[in-house]
C-alpha cells in the first residue's frame, strides 16, 4: 500500500514537472519560472499572461484530462478483457467515438448544440463497446478478440471516409483529416467544461470497477462465486470506458496507443494486479501526453506536428514488440 | 434429516442451452465428510456444482446451504459461504503466490495475515509464497489455488476434477488436504474422473448419471460391480 | 456506340468549323469554370454547368432557368456529346488523356499566386469561346478597378498603412505570395505574416496572435453554411471571438475567392469600403 502511494507520489512529481514545462514551451518562449509567474501573478492585459492563462492552460489541462482517461481505459480494458493488447484504440472504441463526432459535426447536429459532439461520440463508444463485450462474454480467445476490434475500427474508419466523401464541402475534407490525427492545439476552457463532466463520470466509473478487476484475474466463474457481480463492473468498464474515451475523442481527436503503453510502463513497478495499476495509469498517461505534446511543440516543423501521429509513430512499434513478447502468454 | 446437510439440492431442474441437464435431482451433502460425485461425461456432475454456486439458473427445485433457501440468490451474493475450484481453472496474471492466496479477502491486515499463514501451512507451500504463480509447475499452482480457497474459510468447499492432469505426487497431497479439512469440519465435495481414487479418499460416493442420481454410496463399501457395468460399462478387474 | 461518338463529333466539328458560329457544346465541371462560362459565354453556347451551380462556393446565382447540371465525370462529358470541358479542379487528373481519344477538348484553369494569373485564366476562357473581346473587358474593368482602390490609400507611406491578418474559420492563415496577400495588399493593408517573412498557407497560431496582434482581421469562409455547423472551428476559440470583436473584422464571402479570377477585385473593394466605413463611423481614420 505504502508502496503503491510512493510509486503515485513520484508520477505526479513527474506530471508536475511536465507541466511546468508544457507552460513554459512555445512560440512565445518563457521559461518555467517565468510561466509560473505569469500564471499566478500576471496582470490580466499582458499578452504573457494571457497566453500562459488562456491558450497554454487549457491545453494542458485537457492534455491531463485526455491523458489521465487513456491512461485509466487502457489499464481498465487490459483487466476487463484480460488481455495485455486491449487499448481503445486497438479494439476500436476511439474510432468509433470519432465517428459519431464526425456524424455530429458533418451532420449538423452540432450548429446549434456543441454538446452534441461529445454525446455523438460517446454513443459511437458505446456501440463499439457493446460489440466487444458481447463477444467477450463467450469466452472468446484473445485473437478473436483483436481481430473484432480490428474490423470495428476499419469499419469506423470506413464510415468515417465515407462522410468526408459525400460532404459537399471540399474544406471540410482537410478539417476532418486533421483533427482525426489527434491534437491539443487550441483547446479551450469551452472544451474543458464540455467534455471534463463526462471525463470525471467515465473515470470514477473505471476506479470503482478496480475491486472486481482485481477478482477477475481467476477468470469470470470463480470470481463470481468470489463476489464479483459481474453485470456491475460490465457497467463500470464499459459505461466508464465508453463516456470518458468518448468525450476524450470529441475534444482532442484520436490519439492512439496512449492506453497500451501506460499499463506496460506502470507494471515493472507496481505489479500485475489489475486493481492497484489503475491510479497510476492514470496520472502515468497524463503525464505521457503532456511529455507527447512538449515534443509536438519543440520539434522544428512548418507545421505543428499532430499529436496523434507522434503517439502513433512510437505506440505502434511498441506494440508490435508487445505482440512477440506476450505470444506465449496469449491464450 | 435436511438439517443436517451443509449444502442441498431439491429436486433440482437445469437446463443448459434449452436441453435439460439435472432432472429431479435431489441430493445433499454433510459437513466433516468428503463426498465424491462420479458419473460419466456429460452426466451433469459440473451443472450441479455449478447450480449450487447459483451459477446457473434454476428451471425447477431448491438449493439449500446451512438450511436456507438461497435458489434466488446470486453467485457474487454467496462469497464466503462455498469455495469453489473450477476445472481447468485460469490465472490471468502473473501474480505472486501471496497475492493470488489473499485476493477476495477482506482487507482487514491482521485476518488476511492469519488465513494467509494458515492457508500456507495446509497445502504446504509457504516456501513459494513470494514466487509468481506462473513459475510454478502445475502440481503445485493447483496448490495455491487450493490455498486460495482454504484461505476464505468457507463451511462448504466444491471442486470440480481438482486433480486434473497433475502427477500422482501432487494428487495425493491435494486430496489428504481435502481430507484434513473435512476431518476440521468442512464440507467438501468434489467431482472425480479417477474411481479408485474417489473409492480411497472419500467417506461417501454419489453416482450421477444422464442427470439423476443413480447411487448414493457410503465408504468404505465401494463401488459395486452393478454401478461399474450401468453406469461405466466396465469391470472391475479394469480398475486395479 | 464507342465509334459513332467521336465520328459524330468529328462531323460536328467539321460542319461547326464551316458555320463559323461562336463554338458551342461546352461544359463546366467545377464552380472555377462556371463562372467563367456565365461570365463570358453567350447560352447557347454552354450545354451543362457543374454541380456547383448555385451553391455557396459559386459567384453568380443560379441562372434562371436553371442549366443542365454535371457531376463533374468523363462519362457526363462523352453522353453529352460535349466539344470542350472546361474545369480548374472537377474531372480528376487524368481527365485530358481520357478524353483525348473523342477529341474533346479539356481547358485548364489555373491555381495561381496573383492576378496574373486571374488575367491569364479570363484570355484563355475567352480564347476558348471565341469571346476574347468580352474577356479583355472584363480584364480591363478589373485593372480599373484596383487602380481606384489603390487610389483610395497609395499616397500613405507603408508605416501609416494598417496591419491586417487573413483568417478562415478552421484557421488558416497566408503570409506572402498568395492571391489573398495580394488582395489584402491591395486593399491597402500591410499583411503582418507576409511582413514576417512567412510565405503560403499555414495554420494560425494563438500565442503569435496575442504577441502580435493586427490591426485589422480579414475574414474569408465565415458565411459557408458548413462553417456554421463545425464547433470544432478555430474560429470557435474564446480568444478569436474576442479578437474579431474587438478588432474591425472585415468578413469577405467564400465565393469571391474561392477561384484565382477576377472576382477577387470584389473582394478587395469591399475589405477597402467595409475598413472605412468602420473607421470613420468610429471617428478614427
Amino acid at each position: 500500500m505504502t508502496r503503491d502511494l510512493g510509486f503515485s507520489g513520484i508520477l505526479l512529481f513527474v506530471l508536475g514537472l511536465a507541466l511546468m514545462v508544457e507552460l513554459a514551451v512555445g512560440p512565445a518562449n518563457l521559461s518555467p519560472l517565468e510561466a509560473m509567474v505569469a500564471l499566478v501573478a500576471g496582470a490580466d492585459d499582458d499578452p504573457f499572461t494571457m497566453i500562459v492563462r488562456e491558450i497554454r492552460l487549457p491545453r494542458a489541462l485537457v492534455g491531463i484530462a485526455v491523458g489521465a482517461t487513456l491512461g485509466l481505459a487502457g489499464a481498465a480494458l487490459q483487466g476487463f478483457l484480460r488481455n495485455p493488447l486491449a487499448d481503445p484504440g486497438v479494439i476500436g472504441v476511439s474510432s468509433s467515438a470519432g465517428l459519431g463526432a464526425v456524424i455530429a459535426i458533418y451532420g449538423g447536429f452540432a450548429s446549434g448544440f456543441a454538446l452534441a459532439i461529445p454525446l455523438f461520440a460517446m454513443t459511437g463508444a458505446l456501440l463499439a463497446t457493446a460489440v466487444l463485450l458481447a463477444l467477450s462474454a463467450r469466452q472468446a480467445s484473445v485473437l478473436t478478440i483483436i481481430l473484432a476490434g480490428i474490423g470495428i475500427s476499419t469499419l469506423a474508419v470506413a464510415l468515417t471516409s465515407l462522410v468526408i466523401n459525400i460532404s459537399p464541402d471540399p474544406f471540410a475534407v482537410s478539417d476532418i483529416v486533421m483533427w482525426l490525427l489527434g491534437s491539443l492545439q487550441n483547446r479551450s476552457f469551452t472544451d474543458l467544461w464540455l467534455a471534463g463532466p463526462f471525463i470525471l463520470l467515465g473515470c470514477g466509473l473505471m476506479l470503482a470497477g478496480g475491486p472486481g478487476l482485481r477478482l477477475l484475474t481467476f477468470g469470470e466463474e470463480t470470481a463470481q462465486t468470489m463476489g464479483l457481480d459481474l453485470v456491475r463492473l460490465r457497467l463500470f468498464v464499459v459505461l466508464g470506458a465508453a463516456l470518458a474515451v468518448g468525450a476524450s475523442v470529441a475534444t482532442v481527436g484520436a490519439v492512439g496507443f496512449v492506453g497500451l503503453i501506460v499499463p506496460h510502463m506502470v507494471r515493472p513497478f507496481v505489479g500485475h494486479d489489475p486493481g492497484r495499476i489503475l491510479v497510476p495509469s492514470a496520472i502515468a498517461g497524463a503525464a505521457l501526453v503532456l511529455l507527447a505534446d512538449i515534443c509536438v511543440r519543440t520539434i522544428p516543423a512548418t507545421q505543428e506536428l499532430k499529436l496523434g501521429v507522434l503517439t502513433g509513430l512510437v505506440g505502434a512499434p511498441f506494440f508490435l514488440y508487445l505482440v512477440v513478447h506476450t505470444r506465449r502468454v496469449m491464450r | 434429516m435436511s438439517g443436517s446437510f451443509a449444502i442441498e439440492a431439491r429436486a433440482l431442474n437445469v437446463e443448459v442451452g434449452g436441453k435439460p441437464v439435472l432432472k429431479e435431482l435431489s441430493v445433499g451433502f454433510r459437513a466433516a465428510q468428503v463426498t465424491a460425485i462420479v458419473g460419466p461425461n456429460g452426466a451433469g456432475k459440473t451443472t450441479l456444482l455449478k447450480a449450487l454456486l447459483r451459477l446457473l439458473p434454476l428451471a425447477s427445485g431448491q438449493v439449500h446451504l446451512a438450511g436456507q433457501d438461497i435458489s434466488a440468490r446470486q453467485a457474487h451474493q454467496l462469497a464466503g459461504r462455498i469455495g469453489y475450484l473450477e476445472q481447468a481453472p485460469n490465472i490471468y496474471w502473473p501474480l505472486s503466490v501471496e497475492a493470488l492466496v489473499t485476493l477476495g479477502l477482506p482487507a482487514a491486515a491482521a485476518a488476511r495475515a492469519g488465513a494467509l499463514e494458515a492457508a500456507l501451512e495446509r497445502t504446504e507451500i509457504a516456501e513459494f509464497r513470494h514466487r509468481p504463480v506462473l513459475e510454478l509447475s502445475g502440481g503445485e499452482r493447483a496448490l495455491v489455488l487450493l490455498a486460495r480457497v482454504l484461505a476464505t474459510e468457507a463451511p462448504v468447499i466444491l471442486a470440480d476434477e481438482p486433480t486434473l492432469s497433475l502427477d500422482p505426487r501432487h494428487q495425493i497431497a491435494i486430496l489428504e488436504c481435502f481430507r484434513r479439512q473435512a476431518k476440521a469440519g468442512t464440507c467438501v465435495v468434489l467431482v472425480m474422473h479417477d474411481l479408485l481414487m474417489a473409492e480411497k479418499y472419500a467417506d461417501r460416493i454419489v453416482v450421477i448419471d444422464r442427470g439423476g442420481l443413480y447411487k448414493d454410496l457410503t465408504m468404505p463399501l465401494g463401488l459395486d460391480d452393478q454401478t461399474l457395468d450401468e453406469v461405466f460399462g466396465i469391470g472391475r478387474a479394469a480398475l486395479a | 456506340m464507342r465509334t459513332t461518338i467521336p465520328l459524330g463529333l468529328v462531323l460536328t466539328f467539321v460542319l461547326g468549323s464551316h458555320v463559323h458560329a461562336a463554338p458551342s457544346g461546352v461544359v463546366s465541371f467545377d464552380y472555377c469554370a462556371d463562372q467563367h462560362l456565365l461570365a463570358l459565354a453567350e447560352p447557347s453556347q454552354i450545354l451543362a454547368l457543374s454541380k456547383y451551380q448555385g451553391s455557396d462556393f459559386s459567384y453568380f446565382p443560379s441562372p434562371r432557368p436553371p442549366l443542365p447540371q454535371v457531376r463533374g465525370t468523363a462519362e457526363e462529358a462523352l453522353a453529352l456529346r460535349a466539344r470542350v470541358v472546361m474545369r480548374a479542379f472537377g474531372g480528376g487528373p487524368d481527365l485530358e488523356s481520357v478524353l483525348a481519344p473523342y477529341g474533346i477538348e479539356v481547358v485548364n484553369l489555373a491555381y495561381g499566386d496573383n492576378f496574373e494569373v486571374a488575367r491569364r485564366n479570363l484570355r484563355r476562357a475567352g480564347r476558348v469561346l471565341d469571346q476574347a473581346a468580352k474577356a479583355e473587358a472584363l480584364i480591363a474593368d478589373m485593372d480599373a478597378r484596383l487602380a481606384r482602390v489603390r487610389a483610395g490609400w497609395a499616397d500613405r507611406p507603408l508605416e501609416d498603412r494598417p496591419s491586417a491578418i487573413y483568417l478562415t474559420p478552421s484557421g488558416a492563415t497566408t503570409g506572402g505570395g498568395t492571391l489573398v496577400d495580394e488582395v489584402i495588399t491591395a486593399a491597402g493593408f500591410r499583411n503582418l505574416y507576409a511582413e514576417a517573412g512567412k510565405q503560403g498557407w499555414f495554420m494560425l497560431d494563438l500565442e503569435q496572435l496575442l504577441i502580435a496582434p493586427p490591426d485589422v482581421m480579414v475574414g474569408g469562409f465565415f458565411d459557408l453554411k458548413s462553417s456554421a455547423t463545425n464547433h470544432w472551428n478555430l474560429a470557435r476559440h474564446h480568444l478569436i471571438r474576442r479578437l474579431l470583436k474587438e478588432k474591425p473584422s472585415l468578413l469577405v464571402p467564400g465565393r469571391l475567392l474561392d477561384c484565382t479570377a477576377w472576382t477577387a477585385v470584389e473582394a478587395v473593394e469591399r475589405i477597402h469600403r467595409l475598413y472605412l466605413e468602420v473607421t470613420t463611423a468610429g471617428g478614427t481614420p
